[in-house]
């Protein structure tokens, strides 16, 4: 995509021309002000970050602009008309489409499909091949390669997110949203995006973007805006302002959280291993091996971090060290008061039940039960519940949890599915961490959550390895997380372990062996 | 082997008579059944489905009697055969689309369960096809009133079957190779993923099931008009059922359907035929409440297969929100 800036000239002038304009919008949901009283101006031609904590009402206000919700009180203005929003097929024809961090696709059908459904230009009785056609066409123009004709799940998570983005440039859009779209890409498909955002900026496009990464927004944005509790805290110019401002505008008094971390990692225990895994070979969804020949140990009060570009069979080793991943070849043997037990293929509910924490890898679909509240999401844990439910522990159990981790929440028997994305990741987490005596494996244990929320759960993680001798495998994306976290660190690639370090090496060299 | 031969030929006359008794059965079953799959498609549990078949029948009835009662009266030299129950069939098939329009607005727009509201307008359907149709059946016998069905004669049965298998594949091609399935299949398996990239969920369900209605409208007029040629109490009820079942066990695919549809109809006429044969083989003798129940017995027993064959199991399974309620605020990312 080779482009040149069209309106360098024209610059400063649009940049004062608002091309979303939001006035006075109010928004509640049973229990929760999710906005109140929030005013904004996004400016054509910029990338507008817009930052906050973990259910300060992100979300909310991108949605209402794309008419998934409907605002109680408040009045919209596109390029200065006033505009009732109602549903995504009118926010898309004044020019916004949103891209979010679970792709709006449907899986079922094909990459063709999926775009017809809203591309106006074709009737409903008009051939999908058609369509398919004239993506193809589009694709080349714009230097996407994915193939319209195949279905969505069988696309990875970077294809569906660009299948999003390619979308959004086939529908004119003049402002695409971006809620959280980069969290789970990997660094280099980051990169592309961002890439993507300042040429879509340079040919007069309008980015709004929604992230936890101050230093993503830093990075890209023109101008940042900060929400609290549903609030505006202020908005300011990217160059005009500092990481640290930000934060503080971000996190107030909680970022005393942050200042008072530091781990004294002293691990005091000897000796014993209590996880080996020996030759491990596990296939994929699609039958051939994604891991293959993997060994290791990890002994008491260690943490492992397993680094590797996304898809180099981090994802299946966890799901097998969880038993929810049929193991071909090898075995994963655990220790416990001395006692070898050998738990390969013994199924998921034992592997919990000897005290295994597990975050999966989309905690959405694989963690929570969305429909039921967040007691019976805690309830529903094998460790947790035998036969019979103890409400009143369970009760509590959420309770102190819900404070711990400073969940958002109307109340602990509120379903799951009304909280903010991060907040449900959190129900996730402190759940699988009260469980978590003998082991915790996870997969990107803090995706979604906020900058002071992701740094208590890593304390949480190293302080249960140090103080009571827990285990851990975790497998990240975020390598600045593994290096963090870990005493030791393997990478994968393509299956097999290509290097291990140990914690302090550079990360130059790590990043070597995940590429080469 | 001469007398089972005889056995299953002689109400007929030879394998073609076999054949065309059970075409007319083949055909309003499989276009049920295609119906209930295009609702379904679209995410809407279609319990309503056999109230709305046996008040297809008694609606299709009152017609019949209605509209050649009017021709009579209109036109000095009234004209026989096809017109007058075409017209019935027609007519039928429009109001039950209709109802269809009311179901789809219903389960979209309530947070009522599919099951209450499907079950519901079932039992309405059965106390209004009595309601209709049993007056008019009085005045049938009073009146000695000669109904104008269609006469069971190859070509007009083999006119149906052909039209049947058209529109069996019209609708294959509609689901399967249109904007218009994409988005009927779309608001079937996630409709807020279908609402966020477009599509009015409420629209899409309202135009999926008033075609379905319509097939099932005119499913069932035929299954009077072609077939039974006379109304009782109670006429058409269960025959939904069956054709819910043949659409589940078909996967919902048209094509398939045509398979399956086939064997129902097979079971449905000659499962008396094939007790008898067992008994004559072998000396086994089944009670005809378990005949009755095959056709059942088949629908549970297919999908299971079929669901157990990997290849299959995803291209057959069921609409991943069929029967679940839509909240359009509710979260979906
Ligand atoms: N559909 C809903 N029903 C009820 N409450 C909701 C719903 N969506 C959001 N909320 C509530 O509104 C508040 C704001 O949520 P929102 O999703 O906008 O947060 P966010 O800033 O995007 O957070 P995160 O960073 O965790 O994604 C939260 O308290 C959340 O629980
Ligand atoms: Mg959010």
């Amino acid at each position: 995509m080779k482009t040149q800036s069209l309106f360098s000239s024209k610059e400063e002038l649009s940049f004062l021309r608002p091309i979303i304009s939001v006035r006075n919008l109010w928004k509640r949901f049973p229990g929760v002000e999710a906005l109140k009283n929030v005013s904004l101006d996004i400016f054509s031609g910029e990338i507008h970050a817009i930052l906050g904590e973990n259910g300060a009402g992100k979300s909310t206000l991108l949605k209402i602009l794309y008419g998934i919700y409907v605002p109680d009180k408040g009045d919209l203005f596109f390029e200065d008309r006033k505009v009732v929003i109602t549903s995504p097929r009118d926010a898309v024809k004044n020019g916004l489409v949103l891209v979010s961090q679970v792709p709006q696709l449907i899986d079922s059908l094909t990459v063709a499909e999926n775009l017809s459904l809203s591309l106006r230009q074709f009737g409903y009785m008009s051939n999908v091949k058609k369509v398919s056609k004239f993506l193809s066409e589009k694709e080349k123009e714009y230097g996407v390669r994915i193939d319209p004709d195949v279905e969505v799940w069988k696309l990875s998570y970077t294809q569906k997110q660009l299948v999003e983005i390619l979308r959004a440039l086939l529908l004119d859009a003049k402002v695409i949203a971006f809620d959280e779209a980069t969290t789970l890409l990997p660094q280099t498909e980051k990169e592309k995006l961002y890439e993507f955002m300042k040429t879509f900026k340079d040919k007069g496009g309008t980015v709004l973007l929604v992230t936890h990464k101050i230093p993503e927004a830093m990075e890209v944005s023109d101008r940042v805006t900060v929400l609290r509790k549903g609030e505006v805290i202020g908005t300011v110019k990217t160059s005009e302002t500092t990481i640290d401002q930000i934060r503080y505008m971000m996190f107030g008094e909680r970022l005393t959280q942050l200042n008072s971390y530091g781990y004294g990692k002293l691990s005091s225990w000897e000796g014993s291993e209590t996880l080996t895994v020996r030759n491990l070979w596990v296939k994929s969804d699609y039958g051939v091996y994604a891991v293959r020949g993997v060994s290791f140990s990890v002994r008491k009060g260690e943490i492992l971090g397993v680094a590797g570009v996304a898809g180099n069979g981090q994802l299946e080793l966890i799901q097998a060290l969880a038993g929810l991943r049929r193991v071909e070849r090898g075995i994963i043997k655990l220790r416990i008061n001395g006692s070898e037990i050998n738990v390969t293929n013994k199924g998921s509910t034992l592997i919990r039940r000897l005290g295994i924490g597990y975050i999966p890898d989309e905690p959405v679909k694989k963690g929570v039960s969305l429909d039921n509240t967040i007691e019976e999401n805690v309830a529903v844990h094998p460790k947790l519940s035998k036969f019979l439910i103890s409400w009143r522990n369970v009760k509590s159990l959420a309770s102190n949890l819900v404070r711990e981790f400073s969940i958002v929440t109307p109340s602990t028997s509120a379903k799951a599915k009304v909280l903010s994305g991060g907040n449900l990741m959190k129900v996730l987490v402190a759940r699988e961490l009260t469980v978590s005596k003998l082991a915790l494996v996870a997969y990107n244990p803090t995706r979604g959550l906020d900058e002071v929320s992701a740094h208590y759960v890593r304390r949480l993680i190293v302080n249960k390895a140090v103080n009571e001798g827990m285990c851990a495998v975790i497998a990240s994306e975020d390598l600045d997380e593994i290096m963090e976290m870990s005493d030791v660190i393997v990478v994968m690639n393509s299956g097999s372990i290509v290097g291990v370090f140990k914690s302090g090496a550079s990360r130059e060299e790590i990043e070597r062996v995940m590429v080469s | 082997m001469e007398d089972i031969l005889n056995m299953i030929i002689s109400p007929l006359t030879g394998a073609f008579g076999v054949i065309l008794a059970m075409i007319p059965i083949f055909v309003y079953l499989y276009l049920a059944s295609l119906g209930n799959s295009v609702v379904e498609k679209s995410g809407i549990l279609n319990l309503a489905i056999d109230g709305a078949y046996t008040l297809g029948v008694a609606v299709a009835y009152v017609m019949l009697v209605f509209v050649g009662e009017s021709i009579r009266k209109l036109v000095v030299d009234p004209p026989q055969g096809l017109l007058i129950p075409t017209l019935a069939l027609l007519i039928t098939s429009l109001l039950i689309g209709l109802l269809g329009v009311l179901v789809a607005f219903l389960t979209t727009k309530l947070p009522i369960s599919h099951g209450a509201i499907g079950l519901s307008i079932q039992f309405v359907g059965y106390g209004l096809a009595s309601f209709l149709a049993y007056p008019v059946s009085l005045k049938v016998r009073t009146e000695m009133i000669s109904l104008d069905t269609y006469r069971t004669v190859p070509e007009v049965v083999l006119t149906f079957l052909t039209l049947s298998i058209v529109i069996g594949v019209l609708m294959h091609l509609l689901i399967f190779r249109t904007k218009l399935g994409a988005a009927i299949r779309a608001v079937g398996e996630n409709p807020a993923g279908a609402s966020a990239l477009g599509i009015n969920v409420l629209k899409i369900r309202i135009v999926a099931t008033f075609l379905g209605y319509v097939l099932i409208g005119f499913a069932s007029s035929l299954s009077l008009l072609l077939h039974w040629k006379n109304w009782q109490e109670d006429s058409g009820m269960g025959y939904g059922w069956i054709s819910f079942a043949i659409s589940l066990s078909s996967g919902r695919h048209p094509i398939v359907g045509i398979i399956t549809s086939m064997i129902f109809a097979i079971l449905i006429r000659y499962a008396y035929v094939l007790q008898d044969i067992l008994i004559v083989l072998w000396g086994i003798s089944i009670s005809p409440f378990i005949v009755y129940a095959l056709p059942f017995t088949a629908a549970v027993f297919i999908p299971v297969v079929v669901t157990a064959i990997p290849p299959l199991r995803r291209r057959f399974a069921p609409p991943k929100y069929l029967g679940k309620i839509f909240f359009s605020e509710e979260r979906s990312v």
